[in-house]
């Protein structure tokens, strides 16, 4: 039986993990979706009265077949690279039918993913998934997302004027061939005096948690919880700690039952089996959950704490359950 | 639309679950809109720095028979290499890697790679 990878080609987190699994001699097929369909080939067949998809995956130097798949990992591939030569309607019809023909027959089937593509897509929407974590259990900042000026006004004098703002999707912005961090950005008064631009799309403002004894970070793989203290030693990693890796001191660190168990049940209602929560812990000891990234990064804690999370990955996909 | 550039995004309200990845849109150009009209919230987009990783890391190709990333002068796994693995690093991708992105990156979200 063997484990799919569907990774960019590049990504050394997935190398590590693909290392342990070669060493453990479970077979794997690594491929990204940008291989589809000229570096990597599909045929799939549903023949008359079967209950899943027949066929197989092929790639130059291997062949899988579907029924001998036990566990996909979706990390982040990167997108289908069509012939050239395609017109631009012509480009958007085959990329919607690579979607949804490879990616169909990829998401029907009845393997351990992680995560599955759609509730990895669902967990992508933040206000989706910070009602479920007050449903599990969970602390959450006050939040505001609005395209109104005056809502944000309103929010930031129920708050001291002390919020923060951040993006809902991407944390990244391609301009002029630079790619451009957007951290957490915590407003002051003069960010609060002009909020022209807050109409032109949503945004989202939240209560800054400014007492904080340190951020953590949970990994969750299968029932397995990976759980660090990220302690910040600069002004801007205090706000945001991705802005100054070079500051932060992190170590393993226990999670509060309370906090465990909506991490949890959080996980069921989400439908995933691999989330990284971040949390700010403030001096109360409260947990405020910040968010959940379904496909977060986990090299820089292993190396940092000595948790064993690419062996629990590996341990859950050479299971194929939770 | 320019044919250059595609987008993923089809009906905005689709159900999320039928995404799968499609890729990173592209803009043949881009810069800054004028101030009103550019979303408040990229007003703290940062600059970089000396930071961008990918510049860092050595020729590699995908070893066909391991299937992990191997730098072409030696064959040392990429993960290995302190400068190119999952050491501490800064920037967008923790883990190292340009084409995987930052946390905040959702591939499901993206257009036409192409």
């Amino acid at each position: 039986m063997t484990v799919l990878v569907l990774a960019a080609d590049l990504d050394p987190t997935v190398d590590a993990v693909v290392a342990e699994l070669n060493r453990r001699d479970v077979p794997v097929l690594r491929c990204d979706l940008a291989w589809f369909p000229q570096h990597l080939a599909l045929d799939a067949r549903l023949d008359d009265g079967a209950r899943r998809w027949a066929g197989g995956l092929h790639t130059e130097h291997r062949h899988v077949e579907l029924e001998g798949l036990r566990s996909a990992w979706y990390r982040g591939p990167t997108g289908f690279r069509l012939p050239t030569g395609l017109t631009g309607p012509e480009r958007h019809h085959a990329l919607w039918e690579a979607k949804l023909g490879l990616g169909g027959v990829l998401a029907e089937l009845p393997v351990l993913w992680v995560n599955h593509p759609g509730a990895e897509a669902d967990a992508a929407y933040k206000p989706v998934q910070l009602p479920t974590a007050t449903r599990s259990g969970l602390t959450v900042p006050p939040t505001l997302i609005t395209n109104q000026l005056d809502a944000v006004r309103a929010f930031a004098a129920d708050h001291d004027g002390d919020i923060v703002v951040k993006p809902l999707s991407f944390g990244i912005i391609t301009e002029d061939g630079v790619d451009r961090p957007i951290w957490t950005h915590r407003l002051t008064g003069d960010d609060l005096a002009d909020l022209s631009g807050v109409d032109t799309t949503a945004h989202l403002f939240q209560r800054y948690v400014g007492d904080k004894q340190f951020e953590a970070r949970v990994t969750v793989v299968g029932g397995r919880l990976f759980a660090a203290a990220i302690h910040a030693g600069s002004a801007a990693a205090r706000i945001d700690w991705r802005s100054d890796y070079a500051a932060l001191d992190i170590k393993p660190v226990d999670v509060p039952a309370q906090v465990e168990s909506g991490i949890r049940e959080f996980m069921t209602r989400m439908e995933l089996v691999f989330g990284a929560f971040d949390f700010v812990v403030d001096t109360s000891g409260a947990w405020w959950f910040l968010e959940c990234n379904s496909a977060g990064q986990f090299g820089w804690i292993e190396d940092a704490t000595g948790l064993p999370i690419t062996a629990a990955l590996a341990d859950l996909l050479e299971k194929g359950q939770p | 639309m320019d044919s250059s550039f595609s987008s993923s995004a089809g009906s905005p309200l689709m159900p999320v679950s039928a995404r799968v990845s499609t890729g990173r849109d592209r803009f043949p150009t881009a810069a800054s809109s004028a101030a009103g009209v550019r979303p408040y919230g990229l007003r703290f987009a940062a600059d970089p720095g000396p930071t961008a990783r990918t510049a860092r890391i050595p020729a590699w190709t995908l070893d066909p028979a391991t299937q992990i990333a191997r730098a072409t002068a030696d064959h040392t796994p990429l993960y290995r290499m302190p400068n190119t693995g999952t050491r501490a690093t800064t920037g967008a991708s923790p883990d190292g890697g340009g084409s995987t992105g930052g946390e905040e990156w959702t591939a499901d979200f993206y257009g036409d790679e192409g």
